[in-house]
């Protein structure tokens, strides 16, 4: 039947047609499930309808007059004629909600079929009537679902799912209702605002806020966030969020986040304890440059002393020898202070404050002369000295330099170039540091800022230096990339933050 | 018998100064800006006593003073750094090099005087202030 034929049908005409075995003929042929008919006897099939023809991937005229065995594997055709025998001896429907069957063209395929016994007028079977319908698809799709459900559970992720409508949680599986201490199914139908905790600069709502509207224009949002577990504490969750377009129904994020607490301490603790190495390291070189000169003027000092007669009462000698005596006391106090320096060096400083990051740059590279002694070595630097004063911890930029200076000199044999830029861009100050040694393969750019991720194991690199100095570089929310220089070698560009008015004090 | 003081220290400023006060305390001194040039003076003036620092910019204090050491095994020795004592022990332990005198800058020309004395074996302070010998 056609579509047009279907519309000007009315009820007479069809009660009408229902007789027509043309017409019970084009149903059983179109019919979108396989419609087969056996005789009671032997089992031959007598009819087949076009579906039933494609699903086996015979013709009706291989089909006619054969029974299971001629075309389906022994096994298989003896189950099919064991139904077909419970049917007929039962003469009742018998449903079989999932029977797998070989067919020639599309391999294992899987039925829903239901077998029905026609009886005759003294009510004995005659005919065997069969009804398929191609469960596979469904069937493939329930698995998937059911694979990825057992995926879901188990996860070392955690996984939200949340209504991107209105920022309710649909469902969340193990894991994240483990990291955030609720019971299962505790989260549904809350809002996500309840996970986020905020941060000092910014509240709670504002954070979700913020992620959520990331997620609404841009679809996708990745990133570290401040979570709150159910009993209130605080930690950091990296999270990815993806929004789900669905035909039909309201779109939906799906949330995968992790708990960093460990990798924050463990990241803590390396930064930590290189800090630590590296302030001292830092303290000393500058307690040499000082103790230097202040050592020569209180010597100066005190054998100018020797020349004053200790006797003088009154007069020019007096009055010079109290100054010498003050030149003494002023030097041993700034020995005192640099020693108290060298002590307290150790002691953890990490506040920030505006600074001049070419002061830095200079220290750096004096440090860096100093420490490479006799080896030949040339060091470039570009000063931009209009750069603009940026907030930093210039002890932590310090070590950053020295990490980044160090790996670049013990990067090539002799000699060595070195060049560090200071400059500008419209958000940041810049700093550039090249060298003319081998560089970093461009697969392993990514990793060389992950932690104990080192290409010098043989000559102690600890692997920790890149690390910690992307940890210092993004905890000024700056960035730190890494690519080829025009020296030949490595560049590094690190870029950190102007402060041009942002939150001032 | 005036006893002989060899001075090596890159700081000029040190170069001037410790003469002036050596001297007027009785001792003869020389003075050397470097490292290789302290070891080959050592061998014409040989020192009694050597000031020297332990950062040189061609060699290490430690390395002037083994190869001083080595000619005369009397040798009195006195390293001054701008650095911590601590560490340069702790280096020169590991050269295996014994018997001296750390001053770290900034010091008083009385713990020169002192470090003398402690590295003089008994010797007492030289020269014309009172000398013992």
């Amino acid at each position: 039947m056609d579509e047009s034929a279907r519309g000007t049908w009315d009820r007479n005409r069809l009660t009408g047609r229902l007789d027509d075995p043309l017409l019970l003929d084009s149903i059983v042929e179109n019919i979108p499930h396989m419609i087969f008919v056996k005789d009671a006897k032997e089992l031959r099939f007598v009819r087949i309808n076009r579906a039933g023809e494609e699903l086996l991937g015979l013709t009706r005229e291989d089909l006619i007059g054969k029974n299971d065995h001629d075309f389906f594997p022994r096994e298989q055709a003896d189950f099919f004629i064991s139904k077909d025998r419970e049917v007929l001896e039962g003469r009742k429907l018998v449903d079989i909600p999932e029977e797998p069957i070989h067919t020639r063209k599309r391999g294992r395929r899987f039925l829903h079929t239901k077998k029905i016994p026609l009886l005759d007028a003294d009510g004995e079977p005659e005919f065997l009537l069969g009804i398929s319908h191609d469960i596979t698809e469904r069937k493939l799709a329930e698995d998937q679902i059911r694979l990825q459900s057992e995926i879901f559970r188990n996860l070392i992720e955690g996984v939200v799912i949340v209504s991107a409508t209105d920022g309710t949680m649909l469902s969340a599986n193990p894991a994240f209702e483990r990291n955030f201490g609720y019971e299962p199914d505790e989260l549904v139908g809350e809002h996500v605002r309840v996970l986020h905790s905020g941060t000092r600069q910014v509240s709670a709502d504002r954070a979700a806020e913020r992620v959520i509207a990331s997620a609404r224009s841009e679809g996708i949002f990745s990133g570290e966030i401040r979570t709150k577990r159910k009993d209130g504490s605080e930690f950091w969750s990296w999270v990815r969020i993806t929004t789900v377009e669905r035909e039909g129904f309201d779109p939906i994020w799906v949330c995968v986040q992790s708990d960093l607490t460990e990798r924050k301490a463990a990241e803590e603790r390396v930064r930590r304890a290189e800090r630590l190495a590296s302030i001292g390291t830092l303290a000393a070189g500058l307690a040499h440059e000082i103790n230097n000169p202040v050592g020569a003027i209180l010597l100066h000092a005190e054998t100018a002393l020797l020349h004053c007669p200790s006797n003088a009462k009154s007069g020019p000698e007096e009055r010079a020898r109290a100054n010498l005596e003050q030149i003494i006391q002023q030097a041993e106090r700034c020995g005192r202070i640099v020693r108290s320096v060298l002590k307290f060096a150790k002691e953890e400083a990490t506040e920030r404050w505006p600074a001049d990051l070419n002061e830095n740059v200079l220290r750096a590279r004096n440090l860096l002369r100093r420490e490479m002694g006799h080896r030949k070595l040339e060091v470039e630097t570009r000063i931009d000295d209009a750069i603009p004063k940026v907030r930093f911890n210039p002890t932590e930029i310090d070590q950053v330099l020295q990490n980044v200076l160090r790996n670049a000199a013990q990067s090539h044999g002799n000699d060595l170039k070195i060049r560090i830029s200071t400059g500008t861009t419209p958000t940041t100050v810049r700093l550039v540091i090249e060298d003319n040694g081998p560089g970093v393969p461009e697969d392993q750019r990514a990793r060389v800022f992950d932690p104990f991720y080192t290409t010098r194991q043989q000559k102690g690199g600890s692997g920790l230096g890149l690390s910690i100095v992307h940890g210092i570089i993004k905890s000024h929310g700056g960035s730190i990339q890494l690519d080829t220089s025009p020296l030949g070698g490595a560049r590094i560009v690190i870029d950190l933050p102007r402060d041009d008015g942002e939150e001032g004090e | 018998m005036t006893r002989k003081v060899l001075i090596a220290e890159d700081e000029e400023s040190f170069r001037i100064v410790f003469p002036q006060f050596l001297t007027s305390q009785g001792f003869e001194v020389q003075t050397t800006a470097d490292g290789r040039s302290a070891i080959s003076l050592g061998e014409s003036f040989v020192p009694d006593i050597l000031i020297v620092d332990w950062m040189l910019d061609d060699l290490s204090g430690i390395d002037v003073a083994l190869a001083l050491r080595e000619a005369n095994p009397q040798l009195g020795l006195i390293f001054i750094t701008g650095f911590s004592k601590d560490e340069l022990c702790a280096r020169a332990a590991d050269r295996n090099l014994e018997r001296f005198e750390c001053l770290e800058k900034p010091f008083r020309v009385a713990k020169i005087l002192e470090a003398i004395e402690a590295v003089s074996g008994g010797n007492g302070r030289a020269g014309g202030a009172g000398g013992a010998e």
